[in-house]
């Protein structure tokens, strides 16, 4: 057993697949915003507390900030970019446009994958659990009621759709 | 129509695709740069070694005091209308230090990681020094001093006054004398404060930054560098929020000095820990003697206020002069005088925040003014209707007359929670044994800001192309309020085309449009006054062009709908354009004045006033001083909203704001030093702090002076939340805290629990 | 930004015994990351190599063995706010499971983890010390049990040997009648007190305690000597004995004047706050069992 600087990931991201060698110390918000150009999920804290880096991996939630792009080897990542279809903008994107849920709009796309992550765990949030859930995430702009209709409005348009 | 159109920043927002300055793509050769910063509050630099930092593996330059190749370190402290400001900041530390975070060094590497190891081997000698982080204090015979050459830690004085003092006293049946203190907090905006990306080619400075104002910037660069001011050329992606504190700070002056030197584009990218060593709002204490007579008039208001500003000037001009000029409240006071002082103390330097200066005197006068009317037997309610002043009210010399209704406008905000208005009559005794966990109360809080102040003449450029197709060029950056949305409104309501058919293009100075910035609440009023007075031209340009290419006069000729007509004919406006041949366009220039300014009044350049009230209804735990905002309502006078919804946003999110002011938010400085500047110990607001009932809305008259009936209005929710919860908690209880942030232990503490 | 690192695989436990033992210090077990590369970013923590021993068999494993719950050491918080078992077995245990952090903490965040860096502010220790929990060591050495109450023992300290691996943490159920409360005081990013209560009663008498309180001082610690004072009181007779007991927690929890609070008001609180977990718990003796989250404050 010898240890490696390297690693060799392979990894889906946005439906794409991805290989190659990464740094051990890459962390998977460094791989999505430098190596494949993801700009959208954003750098802030870097401390696991304010939800601006905020990913899907294997439908869960995760600070891509403090998490090791390794890690993610085999697995599957949604960022706020392959949210859309196409045009076709997701129903959460499109309830925090409706209600201004967005202002400075540098927290947004962590609000969105945090509340994407809460409506496939649960499709029928209560406010309390919303709020309980988006807590993690940080709104500096202060858009909290508009966030909190938001993702109530989304997760109609979800149930719905199905 | 135009609320209908969805808001056009947002789009890109909700999908990733809005770039902000750290997602713009690196420029062919780009360096990144890394900053040291000192570690002691205040001290001397006996020596900085950085012989093993420049052998570093891939660093290219260092900059600290050693490196500076000639250049004059001296930042220019923004001018002030009414106050005399001295210059007394370097951008890099070169005698001392004098707060902790202060700019020490920075590397540029070939990348970020390099730049980092790097800065770790900069070896800095330091000679610790006494540091002061209370503002009275610093004041005190004795204390350390900031700035030796000036011998003393006060930098200047203001002061408002009319009538006499001493007679508003001698009219007066009772004396009050109250203090409420406010600690410095941070902004934190989510994007960090001081990144950026610099080029220089041809000897032009090009920089992206995320700033308020790169009007203003470009001119500072350009004096700093010594350059001319058109070899400035500042760009503003979307900008991450900013609050007040997205300006010309350190970091950007040594990313420009050091792609200057490397001659190769320089990335700056701070973390969170460097965003809370750029700037902060001023700590202040509020000590108000009011003069009432037995029935309740107010006679006379002497204030006394000291605005702690850290370690440099920088906002402390604005800072202590808004104080002043906001600290009596909006009530009718004959006899007045305040005095307020700016103070150096070893905190990270204040600049400007989101009501600058009177987020500190609302929260004193208005729980002063609830305090002195229950000492009185007096409701509140009563003591503020009887007297706030009245619309056409005179108000001081030098303002607009009183142009709101707060008899309204108090009368809105209580009702939206259910309320009368009226308080507890009597100081509940102590609840021990009651039996209720949970005790209701319930307050309220007025404010006024002078809206939409300052700055000089903005400017904006409209262009129509032969598809009929607008695009605004300006130079007000889209920082979050919706600001290019706001442009794009106006521009189609007075051009009475879709919005669709308007592009907002991002800022750049080199079109070189003055505008002061989006702040102080100008945006609506002189952007928007300005892109309307564009729009205007650019209509008289087309009508003349009409005229000469179909007949009639200009006078006769209408836009209407995207179409231009004469009499019942219509023409599209292709047609008229194209005549002028292949790509062809018309371009018209607006502007908009402020008053202008009177150097020797205390209000200068003020258009109008920008008024709100609020209510608030909280339960408080009196075994555990947990309190929970049950119902909330701000009302903001906004003249008429231009776009409903984003200026909705707006008074909500100064609210929020406005409950981590009021409950948690405080930058602690102990032990010599910054102890909570890193966003794990900093509370912020976040969801589950959000009232069950929140109620943010406006007072729309369509009376405010700018487009359409508008006025500023972004600020005034933000600063009535903390005497609302104030009063509240007092209603509740019979305890009043009298510092800010309103804690548990606080409350405890005024209940004598521990 | 963190360093250059290197990554060691091991899939099996002797492998990463030998690989904590040939490197020592340079090396740190790596199970999530959640709190270590917050250390690392920060320079309070350096290593050259990271031991990941999340790819080791059954190492995030929650199962039901007839006398413990087991929880591998890997297992997440998500994992333990979401499992039936722990829910059925030790609901008081997941429930303060389920106020860990945030939720992207918790789906990263793993109980070994948490337990070896034992800071102060964290919520499972406290409430796993009123179970009785203990801990499964090994290194090349061999296994050991450690009790949790002698693992954890200061300020981002434990009784972990640089050279061992905390295998899994073995809970047993509270006793048959026993019920349980956990209440904390959060009010900041980290919480200001854990309050974690347990009580047997027996008609209106407290029949037996369990009382542990965190993040007040540098480790959790049971509050052994007012569980026996509180033995066959009343539920207002205890409560009285508690606010008696401020200098006892004094001494025992050796609270400090921090960001969170001072230690006066840390001591009100910590009061304040058993005698709500008491009651809590009381009223959960009096009722059928419930798998409801307890009242958070």
């Amino acid at each position: 057993m010898k240890a490696q600087g390297t690693f060799s990931l392979s990894l889906t991201v946005n439906g794409t697949a991805w290989s190659g060698e990464v740094p051990v110390e890459e962390t998977l918000l460094e791989f999505l915003r430098r190596r494949l150009r993801l700009t959208g999920t954003k750098r802030s804290c870097e401390s696991e507390v304010c939800g601006a880096c905020t990913v899907l991996v294997d439908n869960r939630a995760l600070s891509s900030c403090n998490y090791l792009a390794f890690e993610a080897h085999g697995k599957t990542v949604l960022t706020i970019e392959g949210l859309a279809d196409g045009e076709e903008l997701d129903p959460l994107q499109e309830a925090f446009i409706r209600n201004i849920g967005a202002q400075c709009g540098y927290c947004t796309p962590g609000q969105i994958m945090a509340a994407r992550a809460l409506l496939l765990e649960e499709p029928s949030p209560s406010e309390e659990q919303i709020a309980e859930w988006l807590s993690g995430n940080i709104c500096r702009c202060g858009a909290y009621p508009a966030i909190a209709r938001s993702v109530l409005e989304a997760a109609e348009a979800y149930r719905k759709r199905k | 129509m135009e609320e209908e159109y969805p808001r056009i920043d947002l789009r890109e927002k909700v999908t990733g695709a809005a770039q902000y300055v750290e997602d713009l793509p690196d420029l062919p050769g780009t360096a990144y740069a890394a900053m040291l910063l000192s570690p002691y509050s205040h001290a001397q630099i006996l020596a900085i070694d950085s012989t093993e930092a420049e052998r570093s593996p891939g660093v290219i330059a260092v900059l600290d005091r050693e490196h500076l190749a000639g250049l004059n370190p001296r930042l220019k402290v923004a001018r002030h209308e009414h106050l005399k400001v001295r210059d007394d900041q370097d951008f890099i530390a070169i005698e001392k230090v004098r707060f902790d975070g202060e700019l020490v060094a920075a590397v540029a590497a070939e990348d970020l990681r390099s730049a980092c190891q790097a800065v770790d081997k900069i070896r800095v000698e330091y000679r610790p020094l006494t540091p002061v982080f209370d503002a009275t204090e610093a004041l005190q015979p004795g204390a350390p001093i900031l700035h030796e050459e000036r011998g003393t830690n006060l930098l200047f004085e203001d002061s408002l006054g009319w009538g006499n003092i001493e007679e508003g006293f001698r009219q007066a049946d009772h004396v009050f004398e109250e203090s409420y203190t406010s600690p410095s907090m941070f902004h934190h905006p989510m994007e960090n404060i001081g990144g950026c990306l610099v080029q220089v080619i041809n000897g032009e400075i090009d920089l992206w930054a995320p700033t308020s104002s790169p009007m203003r910037d470009a001119s500072e660069i350009a004096h700093f560098f010594a350059v001319e001011p058109d070899k400035v050329r500042v760009r503003v992606p979307y900008v991450g929020g900013g609050f007040g504190s997205k300006t010309l700070v350190p970091s950007i002056y040594a990313a420009v000095f050091l792609s200057r030197r490397i001659r190769r584009p320089v990335r700056m990218i701070p973390s969170a820990e460097h965003s809370f060593r750029q700037n902060a709002r001023h700590a202040a204490v509020y000590h108000a003697k009011l003069g009432v007579k037995k029935n309740g008039t107010i006679t006379a208001l002497d204030a006394d206020l000291i605005v702690d500003t850290g370690a440099y000037t920088t906002g402390g001009a604005t800072a202590v002069h808004n104080a002043v000029i906001s600290a009596w409240g909006c009530y009718r006071i004959p006899h007045l005088r305040i005095q307020g002082r700016c103070v150096y103390t070893n905190k990270v330097p204040a600049g400007h925040t989101r009501a600058t200066g009177k987020v500190q005197t609302t929260w004193g006068i208005e729980c002063a003014i609830d305090s002195v009317a229950r000492q009185m037997g007096i409701d509140p309610y009563e003591f503020r209707k009887k007297n706030v002043l009245l619309r056409d009210e005179f108000v001081a010399t030098g303002t607009p007359r009183m142009d709101t209704d707060y008899l309204d406008l108090m009368q809105q905000a209580i009702a939206a929670i259910g309320w009368d208005g009226r308080s507890k009559p009597e100081r509940p005794s102590d609840t021990a044994g009651t039996g209720h966990r949970w005790v209701k109360g319930r307050g309220m809080a007025l404010s006024l800001r002078h809206g939409s102040q300052g700055g000089g003449r903005a400017y904006a450029m409209a262009t129509m192309d032969a598809r009929g197709e607008v695009t605004i060029q300006h130079t007000a950056p889209e920082i979050g309020q919706g600001t290019h949305n706001l442009i794009g409104i106006v521009a189609a309501r007075a051009l009475d085309l879709p919005q669709s058919q308007i592009r907002v293009r991002q800022p750049d100075t080199a079109v070189n449009l003055p505008f002061a910035g989006v702040s102080a609440q100008r945006t609506t009023m002189q952007m928007g006054k300005a892109v309307q007075n564009a729009c205007v031209n650019l209509k008289r340009e087309l009508f003349v062009l009409a005229a000469q290419v179909k007949g009639g006069n200009p006078e006769e000729w209408r836009l209407i709908q995207g179409r231009l007509c004469y009499g019942e004919v219509a023409f599209p406006i292709g047609e008229i354009i194209g005549a002028l041949g292949g790509s062809a366009v018309i371009k018209c220039v607006g502007y908009h004045s402020v008053p202008p300014t009177h150097r020797e009044a205390a209000f200068s350049g003020m258009d109008h006033w920008a008024p709100s009230a609020a209510a608030l209804e909280l339960e408080v735990n009196p075994e555990t001083g947990e309190i929970r905002i049950l119902r909330y309502s701000v009302i903001a006078d906004a003249g008429k909203a231009l776009h409903y919804p984003s200026a909705k946003a707006q008074v909500e999110g100064g609210a929020v704001m406005g409950f981590g002011h009021a409950l948690f938010e405080e930058t602690v400085y102990r032990e010599g030093q910054f102890q909570n500047g890193d966003p794990f110990q900093y509370r912020l607001p976040v969801m589950k702090d959000v009232p069950e009932a929140f109620y943010a809305s406006m007072l729309e008259k369509g009376d405010g002076p700018g487009p359409f009936g508008s006025k500023g209005m972004s600020q005034t929710s933000i600063v009535t939340v903390a005497p609302a919860i104030g009063n509240a908690l007092y209603d509740a209880l019979g305890a009043r805290v009298r510092s800010l942030p309103i804690s548990p232990e606080k409350i405890l503490q005024a209940m004598g629990k521990i | 930004m963190l360093g250059s690192l290197q990554l060691l695989q091991p899939t099996t436990i002797d492998e990463a015994c030998g690989a904590l033992h040939e490197l020592g210090d340079r090396a740190k077990i790596y199970a999530g990351g959640a709190e270590l590369l917050l250390l690392m970013r920060h320079r309070l923590v350096t290593t050259e190599v990271l031991v990941n021993i999340k790819n080791i068999a059954g190492i995030n494993r929650l199962a039901w063995d007839g006398t413990f719950l087991r929880a591998g050491a890997c297992a997440t918080h998500h994992a333990l706010e979401s499992s039936p078992v722990v829910w059925e077995r030790a609901p008081l245990f997941a429930d303060a499971e389920s106020q860990v952090a945030n939720v992207r903490v918790r789906n990263q965040g793993t109980l070994g983890g948490n337990l070896c860096f034992n800071d102060p502010h964290s919520d499972p220790g406290t409430v796993l010390l009123v179970f009785e929990a203990s801990v499964r060591l090994a290194s090349r050495r061999g296994e050991r049990r450690l009790k949790l109450d002698d693992f954890l023992l200061d300020i981002y300290t434990t009784a972990l040997e640089p050279d061992e691996l905390l295998l899994e943490v073995q809970i047993p159920p509270l006793p048959a009648r026993m019920h349980g409360s956990y209440l904390r005081l959060h009010r900041y990013q980290r919480p200001t007190l854990g309050v974690a209560a347990a009580l047997k009663m027996n008609s209106g008498n407290i029949e037996q305690s369990r009382l542990a309180i965190g993040c007040v001082g540098p480790r959790p610690q049971r509050l052994v000597e007012i569980e026996s004072k509180v033995k066959g009181t009343t539920l207002t007779d205890a409560e009285k004995i508690i606010a008696g007991q401020k200098t006892y927690l004094r001494e025992l929890l050796r609270p400090v004047d921090d960001l969170l609070g001072s230690v006066d008001y840390k001591l009100y609180m910590s009061c304040v706050l058993l005698k709500e977990a008491l009651h809590q718990a009381a009223q959960k003796s009096d009722l059928p069992l419930t798998d409801s989250p307890a009242l958070r404050i």
